[in-house]
């Protein structure tokens, strides 16, 4: 198993089939072939799993890179050439809204923005305090992404197969990635499956975003 | 050593529990400062440096939180010297 493409991971205990989808993981098999058939695992103490690496199948491969076309010329040239173009409305979520308001230093007239009167920037933490600030622009909340048009599309190539695996690289969908100093993360990529129709994006909160852990 | 990818739990290779990782902030490796001198990075909010377990010996790293048990880790989900562990309940 090549450690680039995979992380081993140690069960102890049942795991459920929903568990083991989740967290899209795969074994090896009798023969030293992976496999994610869940069925042909008797689980038990201490099986020996892989997770399997986000844009790599479990046998190492390279997944397919949906791109997205975000202007007409990009979609018109895109069509030229036999891909397909599955067309999506930009929808802002609200999961992704940020705060703000505008603070004026009382003594020197300094203007800045915060989303509180304690914010947590790069640097540490920054209070604004009312003896010292005056809130001039009271909080409001804003969509803070910004596209060039309000619609884009999926660019499917014409040898895709049904079922098969992939990787949008360039989202079009609001999908909520997490938190970090009071900003919101919106993910900028995910796997999708090709239904044959359409493409449906493989999104698990919690798991997504999340490659690491600091603490 | 073991991480549980639920718990968030640090264990040596034989199972004693080094640290349980957890952020009040929920703080991302990617936004904290480079040391000049150290894979560590900096975090501002705590202003700590959070070490970086990816080439540290599982002694070592018994030390660094013996000796400090506020220490902060990061761990890399593809690091090859932690093993991550997925330990569910019968």
């Amino acid at each position: 198993m090549n450690d680039e493409l995979a992380s081993c991971i140690l069960v102890t205990g049942k795991m459920s089939k929903k568990d083991f989808e989740k967290q899209d993981l795969f074994v090896i098999d009798k023969n030293g072939a992976a496999t994610d058939i869940y069925e042909d695992i008797e689980w038990g103490e201490k099986i020996r799993v892989y997770r399997r690496r986000f844009g790599f199948d479990i046998h190492g491969e390279a997944l397919t890179v949906i791109e997205t076309g975000r202007s007409i010329d990009g979609i018109n040239a895109a069509t030229k050439n036999k891909f397909s173009a599955s067309f999506r409305r930009l929808i802002p979520s609200a999961d992704l809204y940020e705060r703000y308001g505008v603070f004026q230093n009382k003594a020197t007239g300094e203007i800045a923005v915060a989303s509180d009167y304690k914010t947590y920037e790069r640097h540490g933490e920054i209070r604004y305090d009312t003896e010292l600030w005056d809130l001039v622009l009271p909080f409001d909340n804003y969509y803070p992404h910004h596209f060039p048009n309000p619609f884009a599309a999926y660019l499917i190539p014409p040898n895709l197969k049904t079922g098969q695996r992939v990787v949008i690289k360039d989202l079009i969908e609001d999908f909520y990635g997490g938190e970090f100093w009071d900003r919101k993360i919106r993910l900028e990529t995910l796997e999708a499956i090709w239904d044959g129709n359409d493409l449906n994006i493989d999104y698990v909160p919690g798991r997504d975003g999340r490659n690491h852990a600091v603490g | 050593m073991k991480f549980d990818i639920n718990k968030n739990i640090l264990f040596t290779d034989k199972g004693v529990p080094i640290k349980k990782l957890h952020c009040p902030y929920d703080s991302s490796w990617d936004d904290m400062q480079e040391q000049s001198h150290s894979k560590n990075r900096f975090c501002a909010l705590c202003e700590r440096e959070i070490l970086d377990t990816q080439n540290i010996s599982e002694k070592q790293l018994i030390l660094a939180v013996k000796k400090d048990d506020k220490t902060c880790l990061k761990i890399d989900f593809h690091q090859t010297n932690i093993e991550l562990v997925a330990v569910y309940e019968r």
